[in-house]
């Protein structure tokens, strides 16, 4: 991949804006992605994205020609995403009915079609909601490092070069990140059977 | 080993970063300790959910032409580029952006009309200006006189007036895009709406030539005072659509209806009002805290960062603010 892109790199830093166009095209349904992930909506998504690349056009010619552009990319988004947190607001994590472009389908669509026996299916999707609900009240550097991890599916090395920290740091980061989204599911699965349990005898 | 310790090695145990020692000992606590293989399960189950979110999603169409066009604008930004032609650009890459937002939003056409009550999508072209931690390129209101360009000098009106400060000082009450301001003074902006709610109106229109219908529609809404943008077009089945996204002053709303009206046939019409002045405090407090942060802040790349932010929310609140005193007429024209 590295050398594929590397006529496009000398490309770009001549200032070609056809080859950055060609940029744009092979890398936005990735960056989209992961600008999605972070987020966790689709217009937020879309704004963050959008930085992504005019950052990487003003920051050409900081980016060192042996790396690789899509990892490149993906850190600026995961610094943009962090150094710019309060714009993104984190109760538009993840709507399940919120339809969601792309080849799969919509979230909700995909999920019906999934053949698997009833109660666990209604199982796994109230865990599945919890989770969503969970991840939404995370510290945003809690959030990154679980997206990078589960969604992404990052290696430990990876996270430390995206996060630019260490790995021990990142070991303990997710750990603090997978116990604060554990507990946070778990007061919620209980407190949604405390309410289903309580309705009857009212 | 102890519950603690195992509690701690979960999560190297679900990466598959333990040693072949460590995995052994870890599945023999989780073997004998009930709570630590519950734990275990529910954090398997939560992994699997995780997973399960992280679906891939398509950039949406446009978004590339969007990314371009901002900075074919923010690439000329020096240049003496005669003052039509960056409007032209300005609305290209205005129209880029709110297209990809219109296809992200409506992918459905019934979850269409939620999006009338949203602000428009910031101008790429003002946001990225900004970012470069520069000032924001605008065309004057005189430019915009000479040349006719209703949809930019609509633009200006909150920016002169909107966030002029309580102070008075007759001078624009937000920063310069370098240095540093008191931020009380961008404290107690002065809005052009009193209550903060949108108006309004989606109208579903059939028409037989879509081309000659948007054209039109453009024109009309050009006569009537309007800014307008188009915010989509597409295909939604076999039929391709266009939508169109008007700021008309309230007192040539009804008008401008009925002459869209007669372009088609009318499949629906829909007003609604939404309160944004939750939004609207929202987007302040977002500005005062950057402005604040910026006070503190000593590097200067991050200075032009948070400048940058402190920008796009400033024109975002004053779009919202103008926008509100306005009415919104979304015109969706299918082809029949």
């Amino acid at each position: 991949m590295n050398q594929g892109m590397d006529p496009l790199v000398s490309k770009l830093r001549q200032g070609d804006a056809g080859a950055f166009e060609a940029l744009v095209v092979a890398y936005q349904d990735r960056v989209f992605t992961q600008c999605y992930h972070l987020t966790g909506s689709l217009a937020d998504a879309q704004d963050l994205a959008q930085e992504v690349f005019l950052r990487a056009y003003r920051g050409l010619h900081a980016f060192r020609g042996d790396a690789d552009l899509g990892t490149w990319l993906h850190r600026i988004a995961v610094n943009t995403y962090l150094n710019g947190r309060r714009k993104y607001r984190p109760e538009a994590l993840f709507s399940l009915d919120d339809p969601v472009p792309g080849t799969d389908g919509d979230l909700t669509r995909q999920l019906a079609a999934q053949t698997e026996d009833p109660v666990e299916r209604l199982e796994r999707l109230e865990i599945q909601a919890a989770v969503q609900e969970a991840l939404a009240q995370l510290s945003p550097d809690f959030r990154a490092i679980l997206v990078l991890r589960e969604f992404e599916d990052c290696s430990y090395e990876e996270m430390a070069s995206l996060l630019g920290c260490s790995v021990g740091t990142v070991k303990s980061r997710l750990n603090r990140a997978r116990r604060a989204l554990r507990d946070r599911v778990k007061d919620i699965i209980k407190t949604d059977a405390d309410n289903r349990s309580g309705t009857p005898r009212t | 080993m102890d519950c603690r310790t195992a509690d701690k090695l979960q999560g190297l145990f679900l990466d598959n970063r333990l040693t072949g020692e460590q995995r052994q000992a870890f599945l023999r606590h989780v073997k004998d300790c009930h709570v630590c293989r519950e734990e275990l399960s529910l954090a398997q189950d939560i992994s699997v959910a995780l997973r399960a979110l992280g679906n891939v999603v398509e950039a949406p169409a446009g978004f590339a032409a969007g990314v371009m066009a901002s900075l074919a604008h923010t690439g000329n930004r020096r240049s003496a580029t005669p003052v039509r032609e960056r409007v032209l650009r300005w609305k290209f890459a205005a129209a880029g952006v709110a297209a990809a937002a219109a296809v992200a939003l409506g992918t459905y056409s019934a979850d269409f009309v939620r999006m009338a009550p949203l602000p428009a999508p910031v101008p790429v072209a003002e946001r990225s200006s900004g970012n470069a931690g520069e000032p924001v390129q605008t065309v004057t209101p005189d430019e915009t006189a000479v040349h006719g360009e209703a949809t930019v000098t609509s633009r200006q009106v909150p920016h002169q007036v909107a966030l002029s400060t309580a102070t008075g000082t007759g001078k624009p009450a937000l920063p310069p895009a370098t240095g540093t301001i008191p931020s009380a003074q961008a404290e107690t902006p002065v809005f052009l709406s009193s209550d903060h709610r949108l108006l309004s109106t989606v109208t579903k229109l059939a028409v037989a030539d879509l081309a000659v219908a948007k054209s039109r529609a453009l024109e009309l809404a050009t006569a009537s005072g309007a800014s307008v943008e188009e915010v989509a077009a597409g295909l939604d089945g076999s039929k391709s659509y266009a939508v169109l996204r008007c700021v008309v002053p309230p007192a040539r709303q009804d008008s401008l209806l009925a002459s869209f009206a007669g372009l088609g046939d009318v499949l629906s019409s829909t007003t609604s009002s939404a309160d944004q002045a939750d939004e609207v405090e929202r987007l302040l407090t977002q500005y005062r805290n950057a402005l604040a942060e910026l006070q503190m802040c000593d590097d200067s790349q991050a200075r032009r960062m948070l400048q940058a932010e402190a920008d796009e929310l400033k024109a975002r609140v004053e779009r919202l603010d103008f926008e509100c005193t306005q009415r919104v007429v979304v015109l969706w024209l299918t082809e029949q």
